[in-house]
């Protein structure tokens, strides 16, 4: 469905990153998220001074970007938070004398649907919606990913085997198949379908975070603290999980936008919420019966979603970049 | 090379073993009250009780796991709450429709993916690499049944070039292998570059180079085998997104098979019919991953060699 799962997939995968010799993407994407350290960005200016040329040019395109990314994703949650204040109509608002008007006209810049509603306002009102599905899914499967993998990967040993055993278990049902089996047994809530789609995200997270522990645990400073008296349980909060920030950082933006799209599926395949405020997949699943007649209300609010993606995208690189000087430019 | 088969298979059958009890854990456990759901609202506790026997929902849940374990060993994945068939039928039919659709979508993404990822690696920062690059990044991003939706009003509304929705043969065919071939095709793209890149880095190169190897003959033979091994490991992992990328696609364009099978079983609360398609679908990525695996081990002289040793 969307992938830039199987990238994170192929570099989720540390038995396939083993096997295949250094030269594989798998391998080479795994690098990319491995090299993320907590180290300050304080080398990248200094970098970007030096640097003349077309590099200079390149450098100032990438603060473009990332300034771009970082207000589309602003401007969707100020919809999020206060839809009444922008949206031009009310939540929900039917207008019997205009259905179905196209957009790019005066008092409906994005048109109307088939029962007069402005796409304009339902978008507006959709953000909040579709970001709390997106926003507190990421957060729950990264919590869970952070608990599973970094106690996993720094206890090691039997502990390490079963709950690693347990995500490869987790993840041979396929995503959006496993999102559906909890809908079906919960029915369709708001809850629901952020529990499912935490469900299809949390093991992926957990083996990244595995690796990420299991590659600090030998590291000469866990050591350390390990001789000086440390507890495990210190020695994991206070200085695995610091490590761990910037690779955090970055799954847990990229992460928002993988939550949204399977969010959106599952909203569009009919297991979202009703009411008077639906999300942006449940307006798309609505204009679909009136696609020949009205590509508008299909259109704006997947345009919407993409946007949320790709500057989640986006920044997730930029993070990447500002945290990992030596991969710039990779 | 034996004891390194039967260890995989092993593995796999363990986790097909894992990912049944998943699955029934999931549809049963979890506190969902399925003759409720089945009833509808306003349904008397008597209707509740009587819909509990029938179904079997009122013993235990060990007896009921047990039941369904041995009936899964017995090969019978029990019967569709709606249409009493037997559920392995159910499956069975819609299974040719949704692997010709797979198939046809894994050969989109090979065919789009490896030429791009190829002229991304030979044009590696110039424009054309750049332009491969966004492409990919907004393919990515976008979800598949807007894409879907998208391409059935270029192609089926505006220029009438094929049938709406529905409809049998070729053409009914062609956008929905399309569009989830060419969502495939951006990690396909992406391991085919890097893979490139990182193989150009090695020493091997270097040395064809020094004893005076045309770029061409480089290119075309000695880097691309060693990219073509790699890019069969990403097969397995392509499986599970396959599969759900064909669950949103057949819905969106009303084909037959598995995944669409399920959506509409999760609508009927036909938990036994969820339970097998979800299962068919784990019991196909857990089995094309051992293939890879195996397949992996036996082209790649490395691996094989290794294998060998420690026998």
């Amino acid at each position: 469905m969307n992938s830039s799962f199987e990238r994170a997939a192929a570099a989720a995968d540390p038995e396939t990153a083993l096997a295949v010799a250094a030269n594989v993407t798998a391998a080479a994407d795994l690098d990319k998220y491995a090299e993320v350290d907590a180290r300050p960005a304080v080398a990248a200016p200094a970098i970007e001074r030096v640097v003349r040329g077309p590099w200079r040019g390149a450098a100032r395109l990438q603060t473009c970007i990332t300034a771009a990314s970082l207000a589309v994703v602003g401007a969707l949650v100020v919809c999020a938070l206060f839809p009444e204040a922008i949206a031009p109509y009310p939540a929900g608002e039917m207008q019997a004398s205009s259905i179905l008007v196209p957009p790019f006209s005066v008092p409906h810049p994005l048109g109307t649907d088939q029962f007069g509603r402005d796409v304009l306002s339902l978008i507006v009102f959709g953000a909040r919606r579709s970001l709390l599905v997106a926003l507190l899914s990421a957060a729950a499967s990264m919590a869970t990913g952070v608990f599973v993998g970094l106690t996993a990967g720094y206890a090691g040993g039997l502990l390490d085997t079963i709950a690693m055993r347990l995500v490869d278990v987790w993840m041979a049902v396929p995503a959006v198949l496993l999102s559906i089996a909890v809908c079906a047994a919960l029915g369709p809530s708001l809850p629901t379908l952020i529990l499912s789609v935490s469900a299809a995200l949390a093991p992926r997270y957990a083996r990244l975070l595995r690796g990420h522990a299991l590659s600090l645990r030998t590291r000469g400073f866990v050591e350390a603290a390990r001789v000086s008296g440390s507890s495990h349980t210190a020695v994991v909060v206070k200085h695995v999980l610091p490590h761990c920030t910037g690779p955090i950082l970055v799954l847990g933006t990229i992460g928002t936008g993988w939550a949204i799209l399977i969010g959106s599926a599952l909203s569009f395949l009919g297991f979202g919420v009703e009411g008077d405020r639906p999300d942006w997949a449940y307006l798309i699943a609505q204009g679909r019966s009136y696609l020949a007649m009205a590509w508008w209300t299909v259109t704006f609010p997947g345009l919407a979603i993409s946007a949320f993606v790709v500057a989640t995208n986006l920044l997730g690189d930029s993070l990447r970049r500002s945290l990992d000087p030596r991969g710039a430019g990779r | 090379m034996t004891r390194r088969i039967l260890e995989r298979l092993a593995a796999s059958v363990a986790v097909v073993f894992g990912a049944s009890t998943l699955i029934f854990l999931i549809l049963n456990w979890l506190p969902g009250d399925t003759a409720a759901l089945i009833a509808g609202e306003g349904a008397t506790e008597e209707t509740l009780v009587r819909i509990r026997a029938q179904l079997g929902l009122n013993q235990p849940l060990g007896h009921q796991y047990w039941e369904y374990m041995t009936g899964l060993l017995h090969g019978d994945l029990g019967r569709s709450y709606a249409t009493r068939a037997p559920v392995l039928q159910e499956l069975a039919a819609q299974f040719p429709s949704t692997a010709s659709l797979a198939v046809a979508a894994a050969s989109v993404a090979i065919v789009v993916g490896v030429p791009l990822g190829v002229a991304a690696a030979a044009n590696r920062g110039r424009v054309l690499d750049h332009i491969i690059q966004v492409v990919g990044l907004a393919l990515n991003s976008i979800p598949t049944f807007w894409l879907g939706l998208l391409a059935i009003l270029l192609f089926s509304v505006h220029l009438r070039w094929l049938p709406i929705l529905g409809g049998r043969g070729v053409l009914a065919s062609v956008l929905p292998a399309g569009c989830l071939g060419l969502a495939m095709s951006i990690p396909v793209q992406r391991l085919v570059r890097s893979g490139i890149l990182e193989a150009l880095q090695e020493p091997y190169i270097t040395t064809l180079r020094a004893k005076g190897l045309r770029a061409t003959r480089i290119f075309g033979v000695h880097v691309l085998r060693n990219v073509a091994i790699s890019t069969i490991t990403l097969v397995g992992v392509l499986v599970g997104e396959l599969f759900s990328g064909l669950v949103v696609v057949e819905t969106l364009f009303a084909r037959p098979g598995l995944g669409r099978l399920a959506v509409y079983a999760v609508g009927n609360k036909d938990i036994p019919l969820v339970q097998g398609a979800i299962l068919v679908t784990s019991v196909t990525y857990v089995v094309v991953n051992l293939l890879v695996d195996l397949s992996y081990a036996w082209i790649d002289p490395r691996v094989r060699l290794a294998s060998n040793g420690d026998a």
